[in-house]
């Protein structure tokens, strides 16, 4: 079984500084693996990597979203994909519909969902879907682009800090949420700060230092504040 | 683009804009239509009351048949007109000043040209509000508001990263979204001048040359605020927003003064009222002046009246005709000279415009509604060709006295309408 | 209170150095000030030197005329130039487009006709840049420039809350940050004014004409700082704050003025000329006709003539009857002339009063008629020159108008010749620059739009400034 998303050997430099080192990442349909680290440890270099967007004079290393290297045919191996950014990227004078509409006419999607449906699935009331975004809460917002993700038939989804902002209902929902698209058997990466919703749903732990990913093994039950504090300490 | 489209026009903010917009465009276009239509109406009225005037001289002057032609020159004012073209309310430039309808007499003819027209100075000064001071002025303020933030924007909402993951082609991307406000603007401006010209049945090609002007312009600005909002660092939007201002007043006020300056201090020119002034110090020499020194050289101008009978009086008309011909002749090395540096301006100004866009579509507009100095000229020296024609007309009645007749005074030349 | 006004201003002018770009800004505008004066006075010697050559040589060619007949004289007319106050250095107003100079002849009215501006290219259509459209213009966008972010910065980064959470009265921050912007503004509206003091301290009213100005443009700039600190605590986004104010600089100083000029012009178009003369020609032959014997009007005047003179024919007259006929014939054509003028000016006050109505709607127009009637371009001191020099036409006429009657002897009427001395001794009284006084209404009228323009945004920023 091919990996959804493979990362080999990435190495970046960045004004001199390594960032990435000879980084390795594979991540397989139906699962969910967390990123950890700590601020300024290149988790959002690692995301803009994934996404292509890096200056390839700077970066070494190969990276393959469902087979496809991202260097060679980046929008063949972005139509896999679906990223989902911290701030919900939603234009508040746009409805969810429209809104979701508007981002599918920006790719090369050739096909894509039921835009209703995929409203439906990401839990986003009906009612909602015809006034403007501006008036929705960060959750409901994070929906959309959840929902957006299903209706561009992304088989990996990219999460960064999905979390951040929401109250604690809104993060129970998002974690079922993520869960639910395991099962249908999608790839996701969750980059997050938030460790306890990350055991909750991941499937794997991985800590960003030193340029490299790091497995954590920790479950729930041997997760304590001490232990935390020691996991980011070791690699500061 | 159709998604761009609706995009910006689901924003209430840009939809105030452009119909304020849509708004000032009509005002400008029917602002221009009434000062037109206001000069053209003078000019029919004028048309009328020269009839009646002409009509009238005949009855208070006329005796026994005849006229006398001397009193025909003096007395018997001719209109010309200076009348608009069809597209004139595009661009009013000299119109306002310019006398759209002068009387003219046989007399000489530099002391009758120089009056400006009556008007309010000080809203002269103002300037006017038509099509092309609007574009010229405005149209770039709406580009600059509707795109000094293109990628500024989608960062401060965070949403650039997200937009570059979706993008299949980014320069298409920002190419689109450039391109739906480019024609958003244009048609703010080219929507009313269409529903303004369509029923008004106005000519085709001028139509479209101020189409072409118009989108030209548009897209100059925004090509401008995409390069500049565009750029790799372009992240603040209020720093994108304070460049393009200071473009807009370098661009729109400051260099249009100094190259104004500049011309002025290039090609310096003697104040028309100079010329009228010295018209009439040589008109009053010649009263005291012998006879011979202006009946002389007249003569060697027009050999045919040599042999007409002498003058002997005190006063004979053909006398007073001729020193205020010669009067006219001697000032004719001045009045070329001040139309050649009129030109001589003129051509400087159509090669600053080319280098300043601000420039170049104020005059092509201006020279489609022939309002610019070049007209002037051309109208000065229609009426030169009239006065000359007029002369002709009278001066054998006036040498070698032949009576001017009812039947000749019907045919007496009149100034062809440009319009006509 | 006062040195918490001083330290917020402070704070403000070390805030507006470090970012550097205002700074920038300032000495841009400095830059265009002073090319703006440069143009200005270019223009302004210009002008000054025409008038100078004109009222020499008119002086001059005046008396070095020979022995003449008086009507002679009567038509060979005198010039008079438009007096320009040196502070039309800051202001040109209508200098361009009224004409300067009046040639003035028997019966004829001959008004300021010519006027540079028929003869403009297309890059007359431009705004000029001025000292006075500096302050108008210029001076309100580089301040919206430079502080549209004033309370709204300190707004997104919290530092309002913080300031107001530890008890700083927000009058007190708004009042601050208003004075930091006005007050290196109005040092330079101070600096200007004492330069051209200095520079133009012995011409007419010099003191009280620049106290006008500088007062009317410190009314207006304390408005615009006023409105700049109002929206800017009122937005919540800076390119919000940045294009509310750029929107009301255009509507304010743009469009306004242009539409309401435009719209009055429009509403109440004046007479052509051409026709203006052809009315005042009818009417002139409706009054009476000289040459004609059997004129009602002139028929009658003979009679009066004689009976006064106890002669019974024209050739027995003491004095020369073509002089008396001409004095009749020029008090009537001057009063037809001068009705058409007052005709000219009612139609000139109509489109003014149009204006006056909706002059609220734009402080930058008050502020330019307040401008143009201190440097004495604008149109009541236009009129008044006409009138000035309309009295000055009329005396000489009728002076010569009576050595024709008394000097020259009837029966040898056209070959005598007048001695030039009586040339130099004639009433020619020099025209001078009217007292600002002329344009008192639309001064007042200017003021009142000023101090509304400083009391709105004023209120609205009292307002506004409880909120955080």
């Amino acid at each position: 079984m091919t990996s959804l998303l493979s990362i080999q050997q990435l190495s970046l430099r960045f004004a001199g500084r390594e960032i990435l080192n000879q980084l390795d990442l594979d991540l397989h349909a139906g699962e969910v693996v967390s990123v950890l680290g700590s601020n300024g440890a290149g988790k959002s270099t690692l995301l803009k990597s994934i996404l292509g967007l890096q200056d390839a004079a700077e970066q070494t290393g190969k990276i393959l979203i469902g087979g496809i290297d991202i260097a060679q045919a980046r929008n063949q191996a972005l139509s896999h994909l679906a990223y989902v950014p911290e701030q919900p990227a939603v234009y508040g004078h746009l409805s969810a519909i429209e809104n979701i509409r508007y981002f599918l006419s920006l790719g090369t999607i050739s096909q894509s969902a039921d835009i209703a449906s995929c409203l439906t699935m990401a839990g986003l009331p009906e009612p909602s879907w015809h006034r403007p975004c501006s008036e929705y809460s960060k959750g409901m917002k994070q929906k959309v682009m959840l929902a957006f993700a299903l209706a561009k038939q992304a088989k990996l989804l990219l999460l960064d800090e999905p979390n951040s902002g929401l109250d604690p209902q809104a993060t129970e929902e998002l974690n079922q949420l993520i869960v639910q698209y395991k099962e249908s058997g999608m790839g996701v990466l969750v980059v997050t700060h938030d460790v306890l919703s990350a055991i909750a749903f991941s499937d794997r732990l991985l800590m960003l230092s030193n340029g490299q990913l790091q497995p954590v093994a920790l479950d729930q039950e041997a997760f304590t504040l001490d232990s935390l504090k020691k996991l980011y300490q070791g690699q500061a | 683009m159709k998604h761009e489209l609706t995009l910006l026009l689901k924003q209430r903010s840009i939809i105030a804009l452009l119909l304020l917009s849509l708004f000032l465009t009509g005002f400008s276009l029917f602002n221009g239509w009434l000062n037109i239509s206001h000069i053209n109406d003078q000019i029919k009225q004028a048309k009328h009351e020269e009839i009646l005037r002409k009509q009238d001289f005949l009855v208070h002057h006329s005796h026994d048949g005849t006229l006398d032609a001397g009193e025909l020159g003096y007395y018997l004012f001719h209109n010309v007109y200076h009348s608009p073209g069809e597209w004139s309310f595009i661009a009013l430039g000299n119109r306002l000043v310019i006398p759209y309808v002068q009387r003219i007499r046989l007399l000489g003819l530099q002391g009758q040209l120089y009056d400006g027209e009556s008007h309010h100075p000080e809203y002269v000064m103002l300037g006017t509000f038509d099509y092309a001071f609007l574009l010229v002025f405005f149209a770039p303020l709406l580009c600059i508001a509707l795109m000094h933030d293109l990628k500024a924007s989608e960062q401060q909402a965070q949403r650039l990263l997200f937009l570059r993951s979706l993008m299949a082609e980014p320069k298409l991307f920002w190419a689109n979204r450039v391109l739906s406000r480019w024609l958003l603007v244009t048609l703010t401006f080219v929507l009313p001048l269409l529903l303004f010209a369509a029923p008004k049945t106005l000519s085709f090609v001028p139509f479209i040359h101020i189409l072409a002007i118009t989108a030209l312009y548009t897209f100059f600005w925004s090509m401008l605020c995409a390069a500049i909002s565009l750029r790799k660092r372009a992240l603040n939007a209020n720093f994108n927003a304070m460049l393009l201002a200071s473009i807009w007043v370098l661009l729109c006020v400051v260099l249009p003064n100094l190259s104004q300056l500049w011309l002025h201090y290039h090609y310096p020119l003697q104040d028309g009222s100079q010329i009228a002034l010295q018209h009439r110090q040589l008109v009053h020499g010649a009263w005291d002046l012998p006879k011979e020194e202006s009946l002389t050289p007249f003569y060697t101008r027009y050999p045919q009246w040599k042999d007409s009978p002498p003058v002997t009086e005190r006063f004979h008309w053909k006398w007073y005709f001729a020193f205020q011909h010669m009067a006219d002749v001697k000032l004719e090395p001045q009045v070329s000279a001040r139309a050649q540096a009129l030109k001589q301006r003129d051509q400087a100004a159509s090669l600053l415009a080319t280098l300043l866009p601000t420039v170049w579509v104020q005059r092509s507009l201006e020279n489609i509604a022939q309002s610019n100095v070049p007209e002037l000229l051309a109208q000065r020296q229609r009426i030169a060709a009239f006065h000359t024609q007029l002369r002709h007309y009278i001066y054998p009645y006036l040498f070698v006295e032949k009576p001017f007749t009812i039947d000749a005074y019907t045919h007496l030349p009149a100034f062809e309408d440009t319009a006509e | 209170m006062i040195s918490l006004l001083w330290k917020i201003a402070c704070n403000e002018w070390r805030r507006l150095w470090h970012a550097r770009i205002p700074a920038l800004l300032l000495l841009v505008l400095m830059t265009l000030w002073a090319i703006a004066a440069l143009a200005a006075h270019h223009h302004w010697q210009d002008h000054a030197n025409t008038v100078a050559e004109v009222t020499a040589r008119s002086q001059h060619d005046w008396q070095a005329q020979p022995d003449r007949h008086p009507h002679r004289v009567s038509h060979y007319g005198d010039f008079v130039a438009k007096p320009v106050h040196p502070l039309s250095v800051i202001e040109p107003g209508i200098l361009d487009q009224s004409g300067h100079l009046v040639y003035l002849e028997a019966h004829r009215l001959n008004s300021a006709n010519f006027n540079p501006a028929t003869e403009a290219t297309s890059l007359g259509r431009f705004p000029l840049i001025t000292p006075a459209m500096i302050v108008q213009w210029w001076m309100p966008l580089f301040l919206i420039m430079i502080a549209y972010a004033t309370v709204t910065a300190d707004k997104i980064t919290g530092i309002l809350a913080f300031m107001r959470g530890n008890g700083t009265p927000g009058m007190a921050i708004a009042s601050g940050k208003w004075l930091a912007l006005f007050l290196p503004l109005f040092f330079l509206l101070c600096l200007q004014a004492v330069l051209t003091l200095a520079w133009s301290w012995q011409s007419e009213q010099a003191l009280l004409r620049l106290s006008i100005l500088v007062f009317s443009q410190a009314l207006y700039i304390a408005g615009w700082c006023l409105l700049v600190v109002a929206v800017s605590w009122f937005s919540k986004q800076l390119h919000g704050a940045l294009l509310t104010l750029l929107l009301c600089w255009v509507c304010i100083c743009i469009i306004f003025p242009r539409g309401l000029a435009n719209l009055a012009q429009v509403s109440y178009p004046t007479q052509p000329r051409a026709e203006a003369e052809y009315h005042a020609e009818l009417k002139l032959q409706s009054i009476g006709d000289s040459h004609n014997p059997n004129d009602p009007h002139f028929a009658a005047f003979k009679e009066n003539i004689l009976k006064k003179y106890h002669v019974s024919r024209v050739e027995d007259l003491p004095v020369n009857y073509h002089g008396i006929l001409m004095q009749e014939g020029e008090r009537l054509t001057t009063a037809v002339y001068r009705e058409q003028q007052v005709l000219h000016d009612a139609q000139l006050a109509k489109q003014n009063e149009s204006i006056r109505h909706w002059l609220w709607l734009t402080p930058s127009l008050a502020l330019q008629y307040i401008q143009m009637a201190s440097a004495g371009n604008d149109l009541p001191h236009h009129q008044a020159f006409i009138r000035q020099s309309e009295e000055r036409r009329y005396q000489l006429i009728q002076y010569l108008n009576q050595i024709h009657t008394f000097k020259v002897q009837q029966h040898d009427d056209k070959n005598t010749r007048v001695s030039a001395d009586f040339w130099k001794n004639a009433p020619r009284p020099q025209v001078n620059l009217p007292s600002i006084a002329v344009s008192r209404s639309s001064i007042a009228a200017g003021f009142l739009v000023l101090m509304g323009w400083v009391l709105l945004p004023g209120f609205l920023l009292f307002k506004v400034s409880h909120r955080i």
